[in-house]
């Protein structure tokens, strides 16, 4: 809501100090003001001037040679307006003056010098108007400053109204409330009741309300012959603009005029152009109806609509119909001033994506009391520019609203709700500054609202009107009682161990849109149904990611095209897949029993997608390290490693649960270099290398390398506590190491190897890592020879010899059922 | 006298020996061409080894004359064998560490740690701050049921936000009596509390940390995703006044120990009073206070304890949202968005 500051002073005094500091009192009171403007800043030595002569431009058709006079003087100049005559009294920057942006110079235009230029409201920036000069009234005096007349430049405030405060909507609205900020009698227009001329002849149009509960007043005031002239005057024209209201006509503007101050809109029927009297109906469905902006609209039967005996010939609250709007030649004037059902505007706004000044107030709800006033009002700002008619009569259909209802409100939760020790007469005084009446009754307040203030029917909002009419200032600091044990519980301390882990490998953590399109990496348990969205940003964010790997991969993309020779990120967040799919049945596997649920469900109890947190990495490229760049590349083993040490840091010991790495194919990664990560025959990972013509067809260097876990079912597990591990004995007595090579061809994974190795060598292995793995002469093609070290110790005596050659014997054994040879 | 002049031989032998033993000594340039030396002069089948078959034909007074000169020999052959040894270790020593150098200005290759997302350096601050003031956090889903995050919320079926230019929601058919969509992206992480308070008596006092979206296309200040940290706080006897407080411990924590807050009225659905909150950031041009908008909060609308099954004749609270981005946009001047979400590794480097 945009309000000039002298149109509020109309209605309040206000305090001498800087309009910023007004601004911010009234915010601190909750009159928000977003914006001050000043249109029409910037003019300077404009005055005021008559038309002595004009005559066509000797070497330009759409141009004027003008002579003006200031009273004593003659100036010519070139302008390129036709809408004024000789005599007109004008707007002239003279050469040297000023206008928002320019300064003025003589000017040669085609051969004439031009001393200055008439203005435009556009110019003056007092309308849209630019199609031509201002002309002002006739009887305007010559060579005074344009400021004298139209207060140029002044701030105007752009008031934020939130929630349903549709009683500020409206200088006199906003400026009541100020009013009772400031503590000051407020000023509001009472206009005189109109007056039925005595010599009414013809019935005026008469109202009826089908739809009681969505009109709960309807005012028509219906006038003969009335005669307006041709354009409003400037100054209501400059208000309109100030208010960022366009200037139509001088009936519609006495309606816009008129809905700026009382917040009340109406409406302005062509009564010539109507069929029999106005009724307020519901629409049928299908019914059609032309509104103003010249657009055919079909309703339905929760539109509500304003009709004649022909059909709909407005949309209540919303906008009028043309068929019935008024011209320059119309005689017979029906006004509208009407108190609509907020939510009925606003689905009818809504669904047909029409918004007006009109709806946008009666979504917040006007005064349901004010209807009466509003064209009481029209009527006069009607007379106040000049025009006349012949008042037929006044018709009205339901009744304003008498009152509000009380209800109690007690001090001592109003002061505990707030923090405050306000005593009971003080919060009545504040309360009365903004005319809700408050009455004691025991130790409890009775209090009534406003008419006009819908927002206030609870305890909670008169604590909140209490408060801001009080100050917000005045509420102490304190620090709440703590009643309970904070903290982090056990799964929110591992979210930050695992982020820890993580970037101790050289992984920096990523943020990325979770949206993905048709075309994306599948990642793990691939699953083709996603979580789709209706009414998604673009095509290619159309559904939830289904996995981390296609953000990840996005972010490689960038990081490439900024040159950098390697990366390698991390994200963790959900991925989102429809209940019920493959993914769950992982999830259920893998979460322990005892776990909470670790579903999301509806109020109903219904699923909502599966949502688990999930840790994705990309490696692109070389390594490199502040101001070094490595030889090596990332690899996939270097994934493994980070997804190893992950379960590690998750699990209820550094031992309990290891990834098994499964050889798989997916698409889109290397066939050879995919594996995904088992938890009890189950996958909640899947780790690869892009496949060579994945790559080129992202333009990303290779070697990429993309990963992602399953974390949820952990992070679910951890939810009741994380009992300490317990710590081992240690062995002191010293480790034998024995080393075993074993050939083997290539279509042997190791996994199974080292399974078959640990069961065999059984309790007296340490520890076993493998350090060599060698592909050559003397091995056959397609086999390689996989060189493991085996620490064996016990606990209760040394090893000898004959241990080692058992062991050696033993893996022989468990290696050759295993499918490859050990060399002795 | 033959007996005497053997022995005047063979210690002139000896002394002859002596001499270029040392100086084969001194010029051996190696261990190897040391132990050379030591071998030709003091080996077995070196000629000391005749001199000293020299001792059991002389006569026993001249065996003193010459077992001491073969002492002496060999005193000073050892001595001189390690004083020559010790310069060539030296040398040798000092050759390796000279291959050895290496410039330790070129940084190494070793890849540091990575670095926490400034969102997740940031919330982590903030969930601290709280969690220091003995409060809990809170997780909920991202997507999420529209009854808990607007109806639980006090947010009516036509309010604006539920239309579909604010909110993103699911086509997976479910629709509510309205016809709206069941099941969106959270707006905010309202829904949480609702959550909370429906499974939770009070106390309570949490905050809660997590991913939003908004229907918003992306630019420098808009982005359909951000991240936001609410906060809840429901018992007997909770103020406006410890709405203030916590805020207050908030941003002093968070942004210095010298700031202060300003609470200006507000309206949120669902809180009742409501308040936006400022912190203050230095002075003006013209010397006034500058205040800059971080938050937004009020006491909890009894519709909304009502709703989660909350008794709100019994108990109160209040409740906040703080965007996460904006606060670390403040507080590091980053003036895009998007930077956030794109993963330029430039981004992640600066923090």
């Amino acid at each position: 809501m945009k309000l000039p500051l002298s149109w509020l002073a109309t209605v309040v005094d206000l305090p001498g100090m800087p309009v910023a500091e007004l601004a911010e009192v009234m915010g601190r009171h909750g009159l928000e003001v977003d914006a001050i403007a000043t249109p029409g800043a910037g003019v300077a030595d404009v005055t005021t001037a008559r038309v002595v002569s004009w005559e066509p431009h000797p070497d330009a058709d759409k141009l004027r040679v003008v002579r003006i006079t200031h009273g004593d003087d003659e100036v010519e100049l070139v302008c390129g307006a036709s809408n004024f005559d000789v005599g007109d009294v004008v707007v002239h920057a003279p050469v040297g003056g000023t206008i928002p942006g320019m300064v003025l110079e003589a000017r040669e235009l085609r051969g004439v010098v031009s001393n200055g230029m008439l203005c435009s409201a556009r110019e003056l920036e007092v309308g849209e108007d630019h199609e031509g000069i201002m002309v002002l009234a006739p009887d305007t005096p010559l060579g005074v400053d344009v400021h004298d007349l139209l207060p140029l430049g002044e701030p105007v405030l752009d008031l934020e109204v939130k929630g349903i405060r549709g009683d500020i909507l409206s200088v006199a609205g906003a400026g009541r409330d100020l009013a009772a900020v400031l503590d000051r009698p407020a000023r509001l227009p009472s206009p005189p009741a109109v007056a039925v001329a005595d010599e009414a002849a013809a019935a005026p149009v008469d109202v009826t309300i089908d739809a009681p509960e969505a009109c709960r007043h309807f005012v028509a005031l219906t006038i003969d012959d009335v005669e307006v002239p041709a354009s409003s005057p400037w100054w209501l024209r400059q208000r309109l603009a100030q208010a960022g209201v366009r200037a139509i006509s001088p009936l519609v503007d006495i309606t816009n005029w008129v809905m700026l101050e009382l917040g009340q809109p109406m409406h302005a029927y062509d009564a010539d152009r109507l069929d029999g009297d106005l009724q307020v109906r519901w629409a049928t469905d299908g019914e059609a109806l032309t509104t103003l902006d010249d657009v055919d609209r079909t309703l339905t039967s929760r539109d509500l609509v304003v009709a004649d005996d022909s059909g709909a010939v407005g949309l209540a609250g919303v906008m009028g119909g043309e068929s019935t709007e008024v011209t320059p030649a119309t005689r017979r004037l029906v006004l509208e001033a009407a108190v609509w059902d907020p939510g009925t505007v606003r689905h009818t706004a809504r669904s047909l994506r029409l918004t007006s000044e009109a709806s946008l107030r009666f979504e917040r709800g006007v005064d349901p009391a004010g209807a009466r006033r509003a064209i009481d009002r029209a009527w006069e700002v009607l007379q106040d520019i000049g025009g006349r008619g012949t008042v037929l009569g006044v018709r009205e259909a339901g009744a304003p609203l008498a009152s509000r209802a009380s209800f109690p409100v007690s001090v001592a939760r109003l002061n505990g709700l707030l923090g405050l020790d306000l005593s009971a007469q003080t919060i009545v005084d504040l309360l009365a500054r903004a005319d809700v009446t408050a009455t004691a009754d025991g130790d409890d307040l009775v209090v009534t609202p406003p008419t006009w203030r819908r927002d206030l029917d609870r305890m909670a909002d008169i604590a909140e009107e209490v408060a801001r009419l009080h100050g917000y200032d005045h509420i102490p600091a304190e620090l709440p009682p703590v009643l309970q044990v904070g903290g982090l519980t056990a799964d929110q301390q591992a979210e930050r161990d695992v982020a820890a882990a993580v970037l101790a490998f050289g992984l920096d953590e990523v943020v990325t849109r979770p949206f993905v399109g048709p075309d994306h990496l599948a990642g793990v348990v691939p699953d083709d149904d996603l979580v789709v969205l209706a009414n998604p940003l673009a095509k290619d964010a159309a559904a939830m990611r289904p996995s981390m790997l296609e953000g990840l991969l996005g972010v490689v993309r960038r990081n490439v095209g900024q040159s950098q020779p390697g990366v390698a990120v991390h994200e963790f967040g959900r991925i989102f897949r429809p209940a019920g799919g493959p993914l769950d049945e992982v999830l259920d596997a893998v979460t322990p029993d005892e776990a909470p649920e670790w579903r999301w469900r509806l109020p109903d109890e219904s699923l909502l997608p599966s949502q688990p947190k999930t840790l994705g990495l990309a490696l692109q490229g070389r390594r490199h390290a502040p101001g070094r760049l490595d030889d090596t590349t990332w690899s996939v083993e270097d994934a493994l490693a980070v997804f190893d040490e992950v379960v590690r840091v998750l699990g209820p010991t550094r031992t309990a649960v290891q990834l098994q790495r499964v050889p798989v194919e997916r698409p889109g990664l290397h066939p050879y270099r995919t594996v995904a990560l088992h938890v009890d025959g189950a996958e909640v990972g899947v780790v690869g290398q892009l496949h060579p013509r994945e790559a080129a067809a992202r333009d990303l260097p290779e070697p990429v390398v993309v990963g992602e876990l399953v974390v949820q079912p952990w992070l679910q597990a951890l939810m009741a506590g994380r009992n300490p591990v317990q710590a081992p004995r240690l062995v002191t007595r010293p480790a034998m190491i024995v080393d075993v090579a074993v050939e083997v061809a290539d279509d042997v994974a190791w996994a199974g190897l080292d399974r078959a190795i640990r069961a065999a060598v059984g309790e007296l292995l340490a520890d076993l890592k493998v350090f060599d793995v060698y592909r050559g002469d003397p091995l056959p093609e397609g086999h390689r020879s996989i060189a493991a070290r085996l620490w064996l110790q016990s606990a209760d005596r040394a090893l000898t010899g004959k241990d080692e050659a058992r062991v050696l014997d033993a893996v022989e054994v468990a290696v050759a059922d295993a499918g490859a040879r050990m060399r002795r | 006298m033959s007996a005497t002049s053997t022995v005047d031989t063979a210690v002139a032998d000896l002394a002859d020996l002596s001499r270029r033993a040392l100086e084969a000594i001194a010029a051996a340039e190696s261990r190897d061409e040391l132990d050379a030396a030591r071998v030709a002069f003091t080996g077995r089948k070196s000629e000391l080894g005749r001199i000293q078959g020299v001792m059991g034909a002389i006569e026993p007074a001249d065996r003193k004359t010459l077992g001491q000169a073969l002492n002496a020999f060999k005193a000073a052959v050892e001595s001189s064998l390690e004083e020559r040894g010790d310069v060539l270790a030296a040398q040798e020593l000092s050759a390796r560490l000279v291959g050895e150098r290496l410039d330790l200005t070129v940084p190494p290759t070793r890849v540091p740690p990575g670095r926490a997302h400034l969102i997740t350096q940031t919330q982590q601050a903030m969930v601290d701050i709280f969690v220091g003031l003995g409060w809990r956090v809170a997780d909920g889903p991202e997507v999420e049921s529209a009854a808990y995050a607007f109806d639980a919320m006090n947010i009516p079926p036509d309010h604006p936000a539920r239309q579909d230019m604010d909110t993103i929601y699911l086509s997976d058919g479910r629709v509510d009596e309205y016809g709206l969509p069941e099941v969106v992206l959270r707006p905010h992480t309202s829904p949480v509390q609702a959550r909370v308070m429906r499974t939770q008596a009070p106390p309570i006092a949490i905050v809660i940390p997590g991913r939003t979206y908004r229907n918003d296309t992306v630019d420098a200040t808009h982005s359909p995703v951000f991240t936001q940290m609410e906060g809840l706080v429901v018992a007997e006897g909770i103020t406006m006044a410890h709405l203030r407080g916590s805020l207050l411990a908030f941003a002093r924590a968070m942004f210095g120990a010298d700031r202060e807050i300003r609470l200006r009225p507000s309206k949120f659905e669902f809180t009742e009073p409501s308040a936006e909150v400022d912190v203050s950031w230095g002075t003006n041009p013209d010397g006034t206070q500058q205040w800059m908008e971080v938050l937004g909060s009020g006491m909890v609308d009894p519709l909304v304890l009502e709703w989660c099954g909350i008794d709100a004749e019994r108990y109160q609270g209040f409740a906040f949202g703080i965007g996460i981005e904006r606060v670390a946009m403040l507080r590091h001047g980053i003036s895009d968005i998007r930077d956030f979400f794109e993963g330029d590794a430039r981004f992640s480097a600066t923090f």
